[in-house]
């Protein structure tokens, strides 16, 4: 017996797959433009799993990396910078749509 | 192809009422159809019946509105489709514009061109990809050989000024960082290549705006980004990674190389680019993508709701990605 969390089953990663299953179950069934509509909301869904199941993105206050970066800051330094910033650009996208990465960059 | 929304018959009686305002009360209307729902244009499909002729047309209105909007209004696109129709490049003919008593919005009707825009098919018929080329091409230079001065009414668009300066503007003002971006932009500014005179560009050249029919453009379309760039702006969005559908070492649009599209626009009588300079707009397409998309997101929680907004908000880390990839020479 466990109660892990805060809620009864199913988790919430649960909720959003099963509400996520259904869509892409009807989809297909859909007039051209809502099976379009159907299959951005599958992928939205799936996308909302993979964040509630991921861990979160470090802190990092982008405003200011930013802003530095436009100023020429960042020139000395650029390797580590875009190093630093492709890392986290590939944790995005392994949320949004991990196929999207190469394959040296996948479940990383 | 989509019904209508609901206002299906309200759009279809004051279509019916500009139609007939123009060419009298035995015209009709029929077969209205939504087209699109495009980035920032509403595209509708219908037929003219009138003495017994049947024709299909073209209705555009605008859909975004808002300061941060870096579409042409679309007294301009009309205008600019008059002028590179009157230049005889391949654009759909226009009809009229809708003034204040059609009750329809700001927007304009053109003639309808045949064929399909839809990459896909495009791209999976490889045996006209030669001729297609050799065409857009052609067009291409056509349309960069017109004297800017008939287009001075664009010569106030950001877009025609600095280009660095006019997407860092654009970022700023849809209110979220994009470091990645940032680095894209600085890298722009380190290698900028030498200035070019100014030409008429599209702005929005790419697979999926162009008609085709049986290997022969019948159409450029979607002229809501037209403005004054170097010549090398319209090629490097034409072969922006974002645009090849796949098909990514066919850097031109899926159907050919960046050489093959560069030969194509000399022969033509095109200025003679370097594929250095088409990476650098390269560079510079797939932040605009990534703006397009940051816009769209924006638009989203602003009010301008759909899904599709929703996800493009999310998919500008995609196209980060890619700028990454590009930059560090992974992507070619």
């Amino acid at each position: 017996m466990s109660n892990a969390g805060a809620h009864y089953r199913p988790s919430t990663a649960d909720l959003v797959h099963t509400v996520a299953d259904f869509l892409a179950e009807i989809g297909p069934k859909l007039e051209s433009g809502d099976r379009y509509t159907a299959l951005v909301c599958t992928h939205i869904l799936a996308m909302v799993e993979r964040e509630i199941v991921g861990d979160p993105l470090e802190p990092l206050d982008e405003v200011a990396l930013a802003a530095a970066i436009r100023a020429g800051h960042h020139d000395a330094d650029w390797h580590t910078t875009f190093d630093a910033i492709l890392k986290r650009t590939i944790s995005r996208v392994a949320l949004v749509k991990p196929d999207h990465l190469t394959v040296k960059h996948r479940n990383q | 192809m989509a019904p209508l929304p609901a206002t299906h018959s309200d759009f279809a009686d004051t279509l019916r009422a500009a139609v007939r305002r123009r060419w009298g009360n035995a015209a009709d209307v029929e077969n209205v159809e939504l087209a699109t729902l495009g980035g920032s244009n509403r595209t509708i499909l219908f037929d003219v019946v009138h003495a017994a002729q049947r024709a299909r047309f073209v209705s555009r209105e605008e859909t975004f509105e808002g300061a941060e909007k870096p579409f042409l209004a679309t007294d301009a696109q009309f205008r600019a489709m008059v002028l590179t129709h009157e230049h005889g490049l391949p654009v759909p003919k226009p009809v009229f514009e809708y003034d204040a008593e059609d009750r329809m919005g700001p927007g304009f009707v053109t003639e309808f061109a045949q064929g399909s825009a839809l990459p896909r098919r495009l791209i999976a018929d490889t045996s006209h990809h030669p001729a297609v080329l050799q065409q857009l091409a052609a067009s291409l230079a056509k349309l960069h050989a017109v004297d800017p001065r008939s287009f001075a009414f664009l010569s106030t668009l950001a877009e025609s000024g600095d280009p660095i300066a006019t997407m860092r503007a654009r970022i700023d003002s849809l209110g979220e960082a994009h470091p990645a971006l940032e680095l894209g932009l600085r890298w722009l500014e380190l290698h900028a290549p030498p200035p070019r005179p100014q030409v008429v560009v599209h702005g929005d050249f790419r697979i999926g705006n162009l008609m085709v029919a049986e290997g022969k453009l019948t159409a450029l379309l979607d002229w809501e980004c037209c403005h004054l760039a170097s010549p090398a702006e319209d090629l490097g969005w034409f072969c922006t990674r974002s645009w090849r559908f796949g098909r990514t070492s066919h850097h031109a649009g899926g159907i050919a190389t960046r050489a093959e599209l560069l030969d194509s626009y000399r022969n033509a009588g095109g200025a003679g680019i370097t594929e250095s300079e088409i990476r650098w707009w390269e560079i510079f397409g797939l932040i605009r993508w990534a703006m397009f998309n940051i816009l769209q997101g924006y638009g989203h929680v602003r009010g301008r709701r759909s899904p599709a907004y929703a996800a493009c908000g999310r998919n500008v880390a995609l196209m980060e990605y890619d700028l990454l990839m590009t930059l560090a020479g992974d992507y070619e």
